[in-house]
């Protein structure tokens, strides 16, 4: 039981990014789960550890939303995998995301910034 | 949450599995590339995935709807543990059919009679408008206007957006070779515009069709007649019919669904009113159209939106009230009668549930059907929460181990209802196909017009509604108590002990008692009913009933007239009277103990009256042989006779309570009467004197009675035949119609039935509530027996062990079997003390309904309480004789 609880924590602390992350992943073309979880770790150069099984309820909630589909495909060494896509759906929500994030960031970034001299 | 997801989880699951695995296999071999050995690159893959089954159970999660998915386990529970005990489930769906069933037929019906709206547009706005006190006018039927008066209200009337009048006539139509009598109705021109019911196919009639007198032949079919008889064939438009020997048009049919403004009354065709002379001109000239004096039309409006019955009636009252002037001033009206007539009243009423004398005659019926039918499903709720608390006795190991595993007592209460309400739902399935088989026999009851009454016997969606609603009532009746009974018991306890499991049965006994409480009101109210039957069937009518027999006949309607009608009436006679085995024959105009009257004014010879004094007679019109076919002594004078023929100067007979009220001891014979009737039969000579009969109603006192010779009038219209014979009905009525069809093979008999008959008909409410009153009180009494016999047996189940010690100690089989009746006594006996006083109080509810019979009549009361002994007896039989047999070394050994 403790173990679902941190699981569910982190899930609830990254769901929002996680969510863009998955997304963002998904930009160049169809991916399977393993692909995705590898891709977020290698592109955030290993800083975002995420436990790889917490991808898989994300992949779902994000099909149920309908910004992603997925399909049976064949992986790359000839075994049966679950591929996911972006639809237009979730691509215009990428983009609204990235901007909100970017935003955010932002924000946050001036105000931890120390004053500069512009007054 | 997608729902289908939802009921698909399982699959879904297995693909999430498929999908976790595909990860593990990938990860382990670019593990092995990257150098592990293969055990490790899996156990290193799995690290690195997680708990798969945790990661499975949180999409499964987030594919579930909590209260469905606890629901559908409780159901799958709950339809196991009835699986598993199908004795149980039987006795419970049948209780609890019959007692659904018989709602739901109830309610149906009345459903039907007096809460259904008509099936027109927004019927809410539907108002009976009627004008009553001393109108001044000869009325046919209560609250009806004269046609020029209709035009008054229809023209000058602020408050109502259409008003339409109607009249039911009966009609003698013949198409395809053919000749029917059906019911037909005159409607003025707005008639269909006004109620919103538009054609099904043609057209209905306009305002147009209805204003020259006698120059619109045209025909619109019910929609159930052009199915029946027509078979729905659009041809029929433009045909030509003859109704009553004239010719008229189709030009189309009502919309389906719809019957017309009146319960029990379907006109088959609408003709306009201007046809009125047509339809209905042997009425005389009297009734026409245009007499503001003869009041015959049925007037209805529509309200204009927002405006409430009383602002109509209101609004009315100025335009009303200078009628009555212009009225008043072209009559003779003088000193009070003059006064009575401007304080007449026209009256508002609402209609959206048409109109109704059947409503008015069926309404305390009903409901007192209704409040049995209520005590019957108590009455079956107390046997099915009496079965699931001994079921649930012997579940208590089952339960306990569930407590003891950490299941909730919520959780436990809700299984219990879940249940309960499983049970009520399959019950209510049957009951309504109990249900739909009696409402077909319970529609027989109900007689109106000349055939019964046109109601739908399948239930429909109204209906199921309620018998729904009925179903979820009875779970949380029986369901709720045992329910949360099941979770209070001494745990540890239960777990235990080995012994038979069962409390002292506290709670079954009270609701065996409640049983037999309400049986004992059953059984007494069906007493009461049926006593008050018996003395309405036995009450001395006046005539003698049997070996009579009766039908109608209109020759009117096919064209006979005058001379011809005269002669028609004297030949049939004739022949009825040459048919062999028949005794003697007569007619009458009124049809005894119907519908029918014609009441009138009289003036007496020699007899002054008092002003204001009620002068007014009730008639009818006879031929010879009349009296001595339906057994009615004449006491002084003389029957009449053939030779009182048409023309000469007129005869009357009179009863033996006209002579009491108007002559006293003085001898009427030879006195005259002076009467609103034409020719001889204006001033008729008294010839006779008759013995006292009932006339329309067997419940009222013998009234006064005047009779008229039938074959005197110079254009009889129609009437009924009475036949005394020693045939037997089937051979009687085929004799009869043959002798009909000798005659003129167009006319159509109606009413065909023996005189017992027609007062079965007479009673048919009374008879309605007797028999179900006596069914539901048999029906009550039976679930009463079977939840006391269960009550016993579990009792002596449960004392085996203490009645085998008593019997191997010596106790006589007698005693052993005693003990057992003993407390089926005691339960029944006390129930019934209890029972009685309170039937006694209830009995004052429905005293208008009985008739001649005391509340606390001994003979309904005394039945109730045999029947509680015959219960009490049947119940404990078995279990009494079981422990009676007992074999005292098995009981002991038994533990």
């Amino acid at each position: 039981m403790p173990k679902r609880k941190t699981s569910r924590q982190q899930a609830e602390l990254l769901q929002g990014t996680l969510d863009l992350l998955i997304l963002q992943t998904l930009v160049p073309g169809a991916a399977h789960g393993h692909t995705i979880a590898y891709a977020i770790e290698r592109r955030s150069e290993d800083v975002l550890q995420v436990e790889h099984g917490s991808l898989y309820p994300a992949l779902h909630r994000l099909e149920d939303r309908g910004w992603i589909a997925s399909f049976w495909g064949t992986s790359e060494n000839n075994r049966k995998a679950r591929y996911y896509r972006l639809t237009p759906k979730g691509r215009k929500q990428l983009a609204d995301q990235t901007s909100r994030w970017e935003q955010t960031v932002r924000a946050i970034n001036r105000v931890l910034r120390p004053v500069p001299a512009e007054e | 949450m997608k729902l289908p997801r939802f009921f698909r989880r399982e699959q879904w699951d297995r693909e999430r599995a498929n999908e976790l695995e595909t990860y593990v296999e990938i990860e382990t071999q670019e593990n092995i590339a990257r150098g592990m050995t293969a055990e490790d690159a899996r156990t290193a893959a799995h690290r690195k995935l997680g708990n798969p089954t945790l990661i499975r159970e949180e999409i499964y999660h987030m594919n579930s709807l909590g209260f469905l998915d606890a629901l559908a386990q409780d159901l799958r529970y709950a339809l196991r543990q009835l699986h598993r005990s199908p004795g149980f489930t039987a006795a419970a769906v049948l209780s609890l059919a019959l007692g659904i069933g018989a709602n739901t037929a109830i309610f149906s019906l009345l459903d039907q009679v007096l809460l259904r709206l008509l099936p027109v547009k927004e019927p809410r706005q539907l108002a009976v408008i009627e004008r009553r006190g001393f109108t001044n006018t000869s009325n046919f039927g209560s609250g009806t206007i004269s046609y020029p008066f209709y035009k008054d209200i229809r023209d000058g009337n602020q408050a109502f957006s259409g008003v339409f009048g109607r009249f039911l006539v009966a009609i003698s139509i013949s198409y395809q070779g053919q000749t029917e009598r059906l019911s037909g109705e005159l409607v003025t021109g707005n008639y269909f515009d006004v109620l919103g019911v538009p054609p099904a196919i043609g057209r209905t009639f306009t305002p147009d069709d209805d204003r020259v007198p006698g120059g619109h032949p045209l025909a619109v079919l019910s929609y159930g007649f052009w199915t029946d008889r027509f078979h729905e064939d659009p041809a029929v438009l433009g045909r030509s019919i003859l109704i009553n020997n004239h010719v008229f048009t189709i030009i189309g049919v009502s919309a389906k669904g719809f019957d017309g403004v009146e319960l029990g009354y379907s006109p088959k065709i609408r003709i306009p009113v201007t046809m009125k002379k047509e339809m209905t001109g042997f009425f005389g000239d009297y009734w026409s159209l245009e007499n503001r004096s003869a009041a015959w039309l049925q007037m209805f409006g529509r309200l204009k939106p927002g405006v409430s019955l009383q602002q109509a009636q209101a609004s009315l009252q100025p335009l009303f009230r200078s009628i009555l002037d212009d009225e008043a001033k072209q009559s003779p009206l003088q000193g009070r009668e003059r006064d009575d007539f401007l304080k007449s009243q026209l009256v508002v009423q609402q209609a959206s549930r048409g109109s109704s004398s059947l409503r008015t005659q069926y309404r305390a019926p009903l409901a007192l059907l209704m409040a049995i039918v209520g005590v019957v499903l108590l009455i079956a709720c107390a046997n099915v929460a009496s079965l699931i608390l001994a079921r649930s006795a012997a579940r208590r190991r089952e339960i306990a181990v569930r407590l003891a595993l950490g299941a909730g007592r919520g959780h436990l209460v809700r299984q219990s209802m879940v249940e309960s309400l499983l049970l009520a739902v399959a019950g209510g399935g049957v009951g309504i196909i109990f249900a739909s088989w009696s409402i077909r026999f319970l529609l027989g009851f109900i007689p109106s017009g000349d055939g019964s009454l046109d109601l739908s016997t399948n239930p429909d969606p109204r209906v199921l509604v309620f018998t729904l609603a009925v179903c979820i009532l009875a779970a949380l009746l029986f369901g709720l108590a045992p329910a949360l009974n099941s979770g209070r018991f001494a745990l540890a306890s239960t777990l235990k002990e080995q012994t038979v499991a069962g409390g002292r049965g506290g709670m079954r006994r009270v609701l065996v008692a409640t049983q037999v409480f309400l049986s004992v009101l059953l059984v007494a109210g069906a007493g009461l009913f049926v006593r008050s039957l018996v003395n309405l069937r036995t009450l001395d009518t006046g005539f003698q009933t049997s070996h009579v027999f009766s039908f109608s006949i209109d020759a009117m309607l096919n064209g006979y007239r005058k001379e011809p009608s005269v002669r028609f009436y004297r030949e049939l006679l004739e022949r009825v009277r040459a048919v062999p085995g028949v005794d003697s024959a007569g007619i009458g105009a009124i049809r005894l103990l119907d519908e029918d009257d014609w009441r009138g004014a009289a003036e007496i010879e020699g007899y002054q009256s008092k002003p204001g004094e009620d002068m007014q007679q009730n008639f009818n019109m006879v031929s010879p042989e009349y009296f001595s076919t339906l057994g009615m002594r004449i006491v002084a004078g003389r029957d009449f006779a053939l030779s009182d023929q048409t023309g000469r100067s007129g005869v009357a007979i009179v009863n033996q309570a006209f002579v009491r009220r108007y002559f006293g001891n003085a001898n009427p014979l030879g006195r005259h009467l002076k009467l609103f009737e034409k020719g001889p039969m204006a001033a008729p000579e008294i010839i006779g004197v008759v013995a006292d009969s009932t006339y329309t109603d067997i419940r009222e006192d013998r009234p006064r009675q005047v009779f008229l010779d039938f074959h005197q009038h110079d254009d009889p219209a129609g009437g009924t035949v009475y036949v005394k014979t020693r045939l037997e009905a089937q051979r009687v009525f085929s004799a009869l119609r043959e002798t009909v069809r000798g005659l003129d093979p167009n006319i159509s008999l109606f009413a065909m039935r023996s005189l017992d008959q027609q007062i079965d008909r007479h009673l048919s409410s009374e008879r309605l509530v007797a028999t179900l009153a006596t069914v539901f009180g048999a029906l009550a009494s039976a679930l009463a027996a079977v939840g006391l016999y269960g009550l016993l047996a579990f009792h002596v189940a449960r004392r085996t062990r203490e009645i085998g010690v008593r019997v191997a100690l010596g106790a006589s089989r007698r005693s052993v079997a005693w003990l057992v009746m003993k407390e089926a006594v005691a339960l029944v006996g006390g129930a019934a003390l209890l029972a009685l006083p309170a039937a006694w109080g209830l009995a004052h509810y429905v005293s208008s309904q009985l008739y001649n019979v005391p509340r606390a009549d001994p003979w309904a009361f005394g039945v109730a309480v045999a029947s509680m002994a015959v219960i009490a007896a049947a119940a404990s039989y078995l279990p009494a004789r079981r422990a009676a047999r007992l074999d005292p070394m098995s009981a002991l050994r038994q533990e």
